[in-house]
């Protein structure tokens, strides 16, 4: 019923209307897939769990002024003890790093798998930890045994011959399916022997490179002014009455001069949101879709708008009004696909520049076809309305004023 | 004549109030997004001492070891020294002002009263710092010389502390106690929020939150401390487990900024030499394996150097400048349809006696003042919309420790500078937008209109 050409024809009279169009809904579909994407993927990487139990969690650092002695294991562990006899509290380990905190304590090292070490390290970070830091963190042992306080060495006396690593750490040092386990590692003129694998989490940092890899040393600093324990609680809503009754604790413990802070796991993780970020690339994302609506459809309705009276010349002729509709609506849906064909390879062209360029996935085909559908859809619509209101009007109108 | 033309324009736009408001509503989204999306790359980019890029400068050594050169940064140089280079090259009495930069942090309270203590971290610097880097004195001033010498037990603090610890009182003469030590306060400085790392460019790409106390440098050989920077060390010597202090007073690994002001150049090339004869002097010792190279560079210098790191936040301005395209383009293509429309009006002028150049300035004119109001209504939706991410940026909680954290709501804050790109790029579209349509409109055959009129 509908040949192509009555409609193809006098697009090729507009050229430079069609080409506008085609060119600003390219562009559209490029912008808003591309944002959407990557606001999707900030959402997942925020909204993923962390891997720990950070909902009963808390961290808290002790820091003795410079030039006192530090803690010794003895006294740590009284404290300890201490702290776990306090209501609500199910299990206290020491380690050496915040969990998921950016910030501080960040240290790396590299492993290698053979002892001549000529092939490429991998990257890790780590952590010295107290023997039952797995069960307070929550992470599972998926192979291999748990640290035993046999294993605990002491820093500048004793070195640590075992490591526990995560998961992610064993798959890049041993490939997919070879057990870790048993295994030796090394690095630089140390080696130690893996004795378990754990489940993958988060890390120490999770915004850095390979942050997943872990490795957990069995060892402790008594000369370090800085100690770090973690408390595991019963339940989220006790951890502000332990983190008041530890604090009393160690007031009593310790002088004045000395530092007591204490973090509840789950609000680290909210402090690593980027939030400048989101924040940016949504506002950009709502404005930008709410002005390519009002642009398009804008331009759509006048341009339908400006073509009334032709319309109704054609009524005149004995157009029906579904034919005129119809034939508007194919008329746009033709300049609309164009622009949406060369939008969606701009789109995957622009998802490939941030794929080499940042950490960026590419760009899902869903999004893509997703924010197609919607543009199609708001450009049918608004020349749908101004096509509508045309085929209203009476013919003997229409044809009086020419 | 121009008056008139005016006239003209506001006329066309009151006749087709929709699709005006459109236009202007498309053009100041897209140039808001655009405004909003440079601000943050503007502040990154922004040298608050640019007046002082004749006279301060950085300086690096290549200090690093024979088979490896450094890598960190983009020309080769260690940004910091080991404290023993910094001892012999801070010794040169040439510069008209010298300082070395380190940091630390620790605990810190009034003695006077019982209080928790609170967590700090600050600069060790020598007196020097503080006209060199334009730090203002709320109340006394910086040490005496000697201090930098000999170490006395001085300390600045700054506006924050002093609210903490003494209540925001004069606290001139007063006694703290960092880190088990005695310290007397002889000057407070006012708090600066600068959205750029000036003195910490050496060892950040990012703004740091200002120092909360200065200590002399002097402090160094008398108080262990742990350094909060970053330590290198060449031929791997690096072991991050240890914190020996003593091995860090004679050893090559770096730690220590260095900064020099001078007078004249005359004087920086006395001092190019001094430093010259320092590293072939240190070449008979053992020290400096490498040829000869070192870098005097301006905060600005330096900032364009290390430039790879802010430009990976240029996709943002990206996407800017791809809105302000499909806006621009949105726009030309409803000016098209509004000129085409007004055809006939353009054929009648044409026919009074209107030569083709007064219509076509006509339309640029109209095309102009629709960009103009645009650009008034994109400036109040850029404030509104950095005011949003200011609000957005400040709900992020606070470290546990209570240390400072960097205020990055300065780097989304509009001043006149970005309020003037916000105009001129509204009418630089809206010009360029107008271009075309003024043109197709003053090619219009006058006889033509003039029939079905």
């Amino acid at each position: 019923m509908f040949s192509l050409p009555p409609i193809l024809k006098p697009l090729l009279r507009k050229k430079l209307t069609v080409a506008l169009l085609g060119l600003q809904i390219a562009l559209i579909t490029m912008l808003i897939s591309n944002l959407a994407h990557i606001l999707n993927e900030l959402d997942n990487y925020y909204k993923s769990p962390t891997g720990i139990d950070d909902t009963h969690l808390i961290c808290f650092t002790l820091r003795n002024p410079a030039g006192t002695k530090g803690i010794a294991l003895a006294d740590g562990l009284r404290d300890l003890e201490k702290i776990k006899a306090i209501p609500g509290v199910i299990d206290v380990a020491s380690i050496d790093a915040t969990p998921l905190d950016h910030e501080y304590n960040l240290r790396t090292g590299g492993f290698n798998t053979t002892q001549e070490q000529n092939n490429e390290r991998i990257a890790f970070v780590r952590s010295n930890v107290s023997p039952n830091a797995l069960d307070t963190l929550g992470l599972r042992l998926l192979a291999g045994r748990q640290f035993e306080n046999s294993d605990m060495t002491f820093t500048y006396r004793s070195h640590p011959q075992v490591t526990i690593i995560t998961q992610a750490l064993a798959k890049a040092l041993f490939g997919e399916n070879n057990n870790a386990v048993g295994k030796v590692v090394y690095e630089k003129d140390k080696q130690y022997e893996i004795i378990g694998v754990m489940s993958d989490w988060m890390g120490f940092s999770p915004q850095i490179y390979r942050s997943e890899s872990t490795a957990f040393f069995p060892e402790y600093n008594e000369t370090n002014n800085e100690f770090r324990y973690l408390i595991r609680t019963q339940s989220p809503e006790i951890r502000t009455a332990v983190i008041q009754a530890v604090e009393q604790y160690l007031m009593q413990q310790y002088p004045q001069g000395l530092i007591f802070y204490a973090d509840k796991l789950d609000t680290i993780v909210s402090k690593y949101m980027n939030r400048g970020t989101v924040a940016l690339v949504n506002l950009i994302t709502v404005i930008l879709a709410i002005a390519s609506i009002i642009a398009i459809a804008g331009q759509a309705y006048f341009s339908v708008h400006q073509r009334r009276k032709q319309l109704g010349v054609l009524r005149a002729l004995g157009a029906t009004r579904a034919k005129l509709i119809a034939q508007i609506l194919l008329e746009n849906a033709a300049i609309v696909s164009i622009g949406l064909v060369s939008g969606a390879a701009l789109a995957m062209l622009l998802s490939h520049f941030f794929y080499t360029t940042t950490e960026i996935i590419a760009l899902s085909p869903w999004f893509l076809l997703g924010t197609v559908a919607g543009i199609f859809a708001v450009c049918l619509l608004s020349a749908a309305i101004p096509a509508l209101q045309a085929g209203k009007i009476s013919p003997s109108l229409a044809t009086r004023t020419l | 004549m121009f008056w008139y033309q005016c006239q003209l324009a506001l006329r066309a736009i009151r006749k087709t109030p929709i699709l005006s408001s459109v236009m202007i509503f498309i053009l100041a989204t897209g140039v808001a997004v655009t405004t909003i999306c440079y601000t943050h790359y503007y502040h990154l980019k922004k040298n608050p001492l640019a007046h002082k890029d004749n006279s301060l400068f950085l300086l690096q050594t290549d200090s690093w070891d024979e088979k490896n050169q450094y890598e960190g940064t983009p020309n080769h140089l260690p940004p910091l020294h080991s404290y023993r280079d910094s001892i012999a090259l801070l010794a040169s009495d040439i510069p008209l002002r010298k300082t070395a930069i380190t940091k630390w942090g620790g605990s810190m309270h009034n003695p006077e009263i019982q209080q928790k203590a609170i967590f700090v971290r600050g600069n060790i610097v020598t007196r020097d710092f503080f006209s060199m880097f334009e730090r203002e004195f709320i109340y006394g001033a910086t040490w005496n010389a000697t201090a930098d010498q000999q170490f006395q037990n001085v300390i600045v603090i700054n506006e924050d502390v002093n609210q903490k610890l003494f209540n925001g009182e004069n606290s001139l003469g007063k006694s703290v106690i960092y880190e088990n030590i005695q310290y007397q306060v002889v000057g407070v400085t006012k708090k600066v929020t600068h959205s750029n790392p000036t003195y910490d460019i050496a060892q950040f790409r990012w703004p740091q939150p200002d120092a909360q106390f200065y200590i002399p440098f002097s402090v160094i050989k008398a108080a262990e401390f742990g350094a909060w920077v970053r330590y290198e060390c060449p031929q791997d010597l690096r072991d991050y487990g240890s914190h020996w202090y003593q091995p860090r007073l004679i050893n090559s690994c770096i730690w220590i900024s260095l900064w020099y002001e001078f007078a004249s150049t005359a004087q920086k090339n006395q001092f190019e030499d001094f430093v010259r004869n320092y590293i072939q002097d240190q070449k008979q010792v053992g020290n400096y394996p490498r040829p000869t190279r070192f870098a005097l560079s301006s905060i600005g210098d330096y900032m364009q150097l290390n430039q790879q790191g802010y430009d990976q936040d240029k996709t943002t301005i990206y996407i800017g400048f791809f809105t302000l395209l499909v806006c621009t383009l949105n726009f030309v293509a409803l000016l098209l349809a509004k000129f085409m429309r007004a055809l006939p009006e353009s054929g009648v002028r044409r026919a009074l006696g209107a030569n083709r150049r007064v219509i076509f300035a006509q339309h640029l004119i109209e095309s102009t003042a629709l960009g103009s109001i645009a650009a008034v209504l994109g400036m109040v939706m850029t404030f509104a919309g950095l005011l949003y991410l200011q609000l957005v940026w400040k709900s992020a909680p606070a470290p546990a420790n209570g240390l400072p954290v960097q205020d990055n709501t300065v780097l989304m804050t509009p001043d006149f500078y970005l309020m003037a790109i916000c105009v001129l790029t509204a009418i630089t579209a809206s010009i360029c937008a107008g271009l075309y349509p003024a043109w197709r409109a003053c090619k219009v055959p006058a006889a033509n209109y003039l029939k079905i009129q």
